[in-house]
């Protein structure tokens, strides 16, 4: 059955509207980790809150493949269309509980248990999610088409975090910064609700994929996926080949654009919490075309070059890229206007004790526009008049307009690379599996490499920068390495199969 | 003389590397099985590595977060570096020599 243009393009409207709030859904979890680290956990040592608020979003994404196993073979069995639907469902009631979810301070430990428990379902949820709307849409497409229509499904994830990032700057500025640490956070995660509402409503409409219909009329759906995908040599051996291959590579490609690239601006270059993920939201407005360029001419000249390519292409240039991120947030390169250099202090004496806590506050400007503030503590003994070493407190910078767009373009370039490798990825998977395993087989090679490989990527590569002090790209050697020997196998293993308009299955 | 048979031998061998490289570039299955062994070492490899520097982190900080951070990291990667070794092993095999093009 081939479906008309207008006909596809409603069926991608609803699997994708669906995978976007999931990704939506997801991502608000870890744009807002430190403030959910201060509200769920332990106020006592807050680097250990942040950890454990990552680890509670690394958990998130290393459950993803087993979500992949459960609902993959779900999906197989029962249809494609009630399995996404159901995955929906899980990841929209956790998301909006967890914006319920009463502090620390008034629960103790019960907290943090129960915001674990909800990014676990959040986790399985999305490993049965993409899988399925992948499938979905490049089941209704012309076999020589898939690449361009799973395109639109590949926009998702990249939408979803310019929407979750949007809603959380407007929350913040329409609530401001105080009320936002206090409750507003809560609200990007309620209005997650009313999207997956909508998204149920519209999803319901759709009929099956029609090769599974097919399949199931003709009594052929496998039995047990599990075993099909991954107990025959003949088709783990492609698992293997789609993680190894293709999607580990293309995972650290991905998290480093979209997500190491944000995390390092604010933390490494110090640039302000608004700037930081404005950088971020421009450049995937620019990138974005790009998963529908690249999906589109990945139908002609085949997918495995493009998303090699784009791997080699960030190899070479990780390096170059983030220094240039830490060079124009740098002060010695820029020339300071001494004139305006401002510095506020406020003295205070600390509660039974002769000493005197001071906090110096100091400004600078710079000829491009930049401007840094430092804040550093002292404290002096009135008994003895000893004044004790300054500690740094905060450093932010905020960016003139040409060093802000610099930054823009540099940050583009890495998710026109994300573009490159994730782009074609669908119908890459598709392709690899037979139809009646497809939504099993697909979904553990790529959320093993995005969400183990790609997703631990900003733990990982912060981790290494803690390890190596001295080397400020040092967690750059994850993403470069798996990339490499992705590459590697790829390029070796990887056949670059075009489909023609009468291939079937 | 001792000089002339020098470089004679020098200029065979050359040529014997590059005739070798030429016929293993030639033929791509016979590199994808021999890369299947460094596949097949790559997986205990970097699991050593993982387990010395995870040790090494514990070592210098021995609190409960290192603790779960690195173990977290290696129990994930312990299936994965078994996938590598099976993919390496079934490389070796040539079972990825029939793959269509």
């Amino acid at each position: 059955m081939e479906l008309n243009s207008s006909a596809i393009r409603k069926v991608i409207m609803a699997s994708s509207m669906g995978t976007l709030i999931e990704w939506y859904d997801f991502y608000i979890f870890g744009s807002l980790a430190p403030i959910i680290a201060a509200q769920f956990f332990p106020s006592t040592n807050p680097t250990a809150a942040l950890l454990s608020t990552l680890a509670t979003f690394a958990a998130g994404f290393i459950v993803r493949p087993f979500g992949a196993l459960v609902f993959g073979r779900l999906g197989d069995i029962v249809g494609r269309k009630y399995t996404f639907l159901l995955t929906l469902v899980l990841m929209g009631g956790s998301t909006f509980a967890i914006g319920l979810i009463p502090s620390f301070s008034k629960i103790g430990y019960a907290a943090p248990i129960l915001v674990l428990l909800l990014r676990l379902i959040q986790g399985l949820a999305l490993g049965g999610e993409y899988g399925g709307a992948a499938t979905y849409v490049a089941e209704h497409s012309p076999a020589n088409r898939r690449g361009y229509f799973t395109s639109w499904i590949q926009t998702t994830a990249t939408l979803g975090l310019f929407v979750s990032l949007g809603v959380i700057l407007l929350t913040r500025k329409s609530l401001g910064v105080d009320t936002f640490n206090d409750w507003g956070w809560r609200v990007p995660f309620w209005v997650s609700i009313a999207l997956v509402g909508l998204s149920i409503y519209i999803r319901l409409k759709m009929s099956e994929s029609p090769l599974f219909s097919k399949m199931k009329a003709e009594g052929k759906t496998s039995t047990n996926p599990l075993k099909e995908s991954f107990g025959k040599k003949q088709n783990l051996k492609m698992v293997l080949l789609a993680l190894f291959g293709a999607t580990m590579g293309q995972g650290v490609v991905w998290y480093t654009g979209q997500f190491y690239a944000q995390s390092f601006i604010e933390n490494v270059c110090k640039v302000d919490f608004e700037q930081s993920r404005t950088i971020l939201i421009w450049a995937i407005v620019f990138a974005t075309p790009g998963f529908v360029l690249f999906g589109g001419w990945s139908d002609k000249i085949g997918r495995k070059w493009i998303m090699l390519i784009g791997m080699l292409l960030a190899v070479i240039t990780y390096k170059p890229l983030f220094s240039g991120l830490l060079e124009l947030s740098n002060e010695k390169s820029k020339v300071e206007i001494v004139d305006s250099k401002k510095i506020e202090s406020i003295s205070y004496p600390v509660k039974d004790s002769k000493e005197f806590v001071r906090v110096i506050k100091t400004t600078n400007y710079y000829d491009d526009g930049t401007t840094i503030t430092k804040t550093v503590r002292d404290s002096s003994d009135v008994a003895t008049l000893n004044l004790k070493s300054p500690v740094p407190l905060t450093t932010v910078k905020t960016l003139g307009t040409s060093s802000y767009w610099k930054m823009i373009g540099l940050v583009f370039i890495m998710i026109v690379y994300v573009t490159m490798v994730y782009g074609p990825i669908a119908a890459f998977l598709v392709e690899m599996f037979p139809t009646k395993i497809r939504y099993t087989s697909m979904s553990l090679p790529y959320h093993i490499g995005n969400g183990v490989f790609g997703g631990l990527t900003p733990f990982i590569a912060t981790l290494l920068t803690t390890i190596y002090t001295n080397d400020k790209l040092a967690g750059l050697a994850y993403p470069i390495i798996v990339a490499t020997v992705c590459l590697v196998i790829g390029a070796v293993y990887v056949s670059n199969k075009k489909v023609t308009a009468d291939s079937h299955d | 003389m001792m000089l002339l048979n020098a470089k004679a031998s020098l200029i065979f061998l050359t040529n014997h590397i590059i005739i070798q490289i030429i016929s293993i570039t030639n033929n791509m299955n016979a590199i994808k099985k021999y890369l299947g062994i460094i596949w097949l070492l790559l997986g205990p490899v970097s699991l050593y590595y993982l387990v010395v520097t995870a040790w090494h982190e514990m070592e210098k900080k021995p609190v409960i977060d290192t603790k779960i951070q690195w173990g977290v990291f290696i129990a994930i990667f312990i299936p994965i570096a078994i996938g590598l070794m099976i993919f390496g092993w079934y490389a070796l095999q040539g079972e990825y020599e029939k793959i269509e093009e």
